[in-house]
């Protein structure tokens, strides 16, 4: 069974696994050239690698992209993609159960997406360092290194469960998107307000907050996923 | 032949207020090569679906080869094929295969090599650009490698065309004579199905029809031509199946004395048509 996830999904691995290399490689390199002081300056509009790095960092900060990333690669069309084209109606009559099928693949692909987002958030964390004292931790606090592997795999999740029911990948992704946002905009205006209006902000607390909360939503997800296959399609 | 393949009991499916299939009930043995016919709509995908654990029944019992069907029960024991003849489309036939060996604990890729070179289907070629024909020949032969004792087919050449849909009857044909497993297909045309099948099924609007032997179908079924204006005294003393103008199909055919009527043998066709143009009746079921 792992060998037939693995090579129905090695896109999607190579994806996910490309895709955070690039990134980490990235502030590798701005972390040895000392590329991030950017960040501080007010206003001045800059070009090159700074700018990059500076555009990068807002628009993290902002909407966080990367869990949509791993949502619409990795979650949607892992049961829609069979859905579409038929083919679980291969996959679900062979002698491995429907059960033992999805946990083998949501094992795998969520085992990826973690390990590799949790690098990136680890290299960009340490690069981030030297800069925390002006621009205040939680500028990164979307990309800290429990809050970002917990947001993939939410995301990872919510795209399976959403491909499920919808049995369709365009739709499936559409709703990462707007599962994802919602869920950021709730999260902005309630927990991470409440934190910092609270007694003591702090990020590492503040990243367990976001852990706890990602890591349900993505439990709930999975459980709709289980729960669809073994019951919507028989 | 003492074990019974396929059995249900009143089994039904809903999708919403409509039943897709209600009130079948069936026994028929092992080894036997099913025809399941009706038109379409009749009820025949949704009863293959529950066969294979695709659809979850909504009244009634199936078991198959003396097993009820769920989840880690007969479902190892039995193929299935749907229409499209669905495969991964990105893997190589020989990857199709390997995925067949580590989906299945019961693999024989002997079997599956084999059929594949006999038809000249490359193992290096990805399963998206085959022909429809020969995907059709790959999913047999990978359903077959799994070594089933029942194998389920739906509607295995409705896609292909006229080349293609001799070729992969004479693959069940040889398959029939190769493995001894019982074989269920389905199709809406009756004449695709007569060299192959022994045993017959009809289905329509969700009703079971008609369930036998063919053999003993064709020996009980009488057709029974003669002049309009004395059928009703002719049909009184028959069982009547189906009573068209100026013929009546009838069961068990009883003396006539009428000189005016001839009895004639009916073919597969005309005895599937004349049950599908009946208005609904309770199953009848030859006892085998």
């Amino acid at each position: 069974m792992t060998w037939v996830a693995w090579r129905q999904h090695r896109w999607v691995f190579a994806g996910i696994a490309a895709m955070f290399a690039v990134l980490s490689a990235l502030f590798l390199i701005a972390e040895a050239s000392g590329n991030g002081s950017v960040l501080t300056w007010s206003g001045t509009v800059i070009g090159g690698f700074p700018g990059f790095l500076r555009s990068y960092e807002e628009l993290n900060n902002g909407f966080a992209p990367l869990p949509i990333l791993v949502g619409m690669l990795a979650g949607a069309p892992l049961l829609a993609g069979e859905l579409e084209h038929g083919t679980h109606r291969y996959s679900w009559t062979q002698g491995v159960s429907r059960n033992r099928w999805l946990v083998t693949k949501t094992l795998m692909i969520g085992a990826v997406v973690t390990v590799f987002s949790a690098a990136y958030a680890s290299v960009h964390t340490r690069w981030y360092q030297p800069y925390a004292a002006q621009g205040g931790w939680f500028m990164i606090a979307s990309q800290g290194s429990l809050a970002l592997p917990a947001a993939c795999l939410f995301t990872f999740a919510l795209g399976t469960a959403a491909g499920a029911l919808l049995g369709r990948v365009v739709p499936a992704m559409a709703t990462v998107v707007v599962g994802h946002l919602a869920v950021l905009v709730v999260e902005r205006a309630f927990v991470r307000r409440n934190h910092l209006l609270g007694e003591a902000p702090d990020f590492w607390t503040y990243q367990a907050i976001q852990l706890g909360l990602y890591a349900g939503l993505a439990a709930c997800c999975l459980a709709v996923s289980f729960l669809a296959v073994r019951n919507k399609f028989s | 032949m003492t074990e019974v393949a396929i059995a249900t009991r009143e089994l039904g499916r809903r999708y919403g207020r409509k039943w897709g299939l209600r009130g079948c009930s069936l026994s028929i043995p092992a080894g036997r090569v099913v025809g399941l016919v009706g038109p379409n709509g009749a009820g025949k995908s949704t009863l293959m679906n529950m066969m294979v654990g695709l659809l979850r029944p909504t009244e009634g019992e199936l078991e198959l080869l003396g097993e009820r069907v769920g989840p880690n029960t007969v479902l190892d024991r039995v193929a299935y094929i749907d229409q499209e003849h669905s495969l991964y489309r990105t893997f190589k036939v020989r990857e199709m295969l390997k995925a067949g060996r580590k989906l299945n604990t019961r693999w024989s890729q002997r079997i599956a090599e084999d059929r594949l070179r006999a038809r000249g289907i490359p193992l290096d070629r990805k399963v998206g650009e085959l022909s429809g024909g020969q995907r059709a020949q790959v999913a047999l032969a990978v359903a077959l490698a799994t070594t089933p004792d029942l194998l389920i087919l739906d509607e295995p050449v409705a896609s292909l065309d006229p080349l293609a849909r001799k070729e992969m009857m004479a693959a069940l044909m040889s398959a029939k004579a190769e493995t001894g497993c019982t074989i269920v297909l389905s199709s809406h045309v009756v004449s695709e199905l007569e060299r192959l099948c022994d045993h017959l099924v009809v289905l329509d609007h969700g009703r079971l029809r008609l369930s036998g032997d063919i053999n003993e179908l064709l020996n009980e079924h009488r057709l029974l031509v003669g002049p309009a204006a004395t059928a009703a005294a002719v049909a009184a003393g028959q069982d009547v199946v189906h009573h068209d103008e100026g013929s009546l199909l009838v069961r068990g055919v009883r003396p006539i004395h009428d000189p005016q009527w001839r009895v004639e043998p009916v073919d597969l066709e005309t005895l599937v048509m004349q049950y599908l143009s009946m208005a609904y009746r309770p199953v009848r079921e030859t006892v085998s």
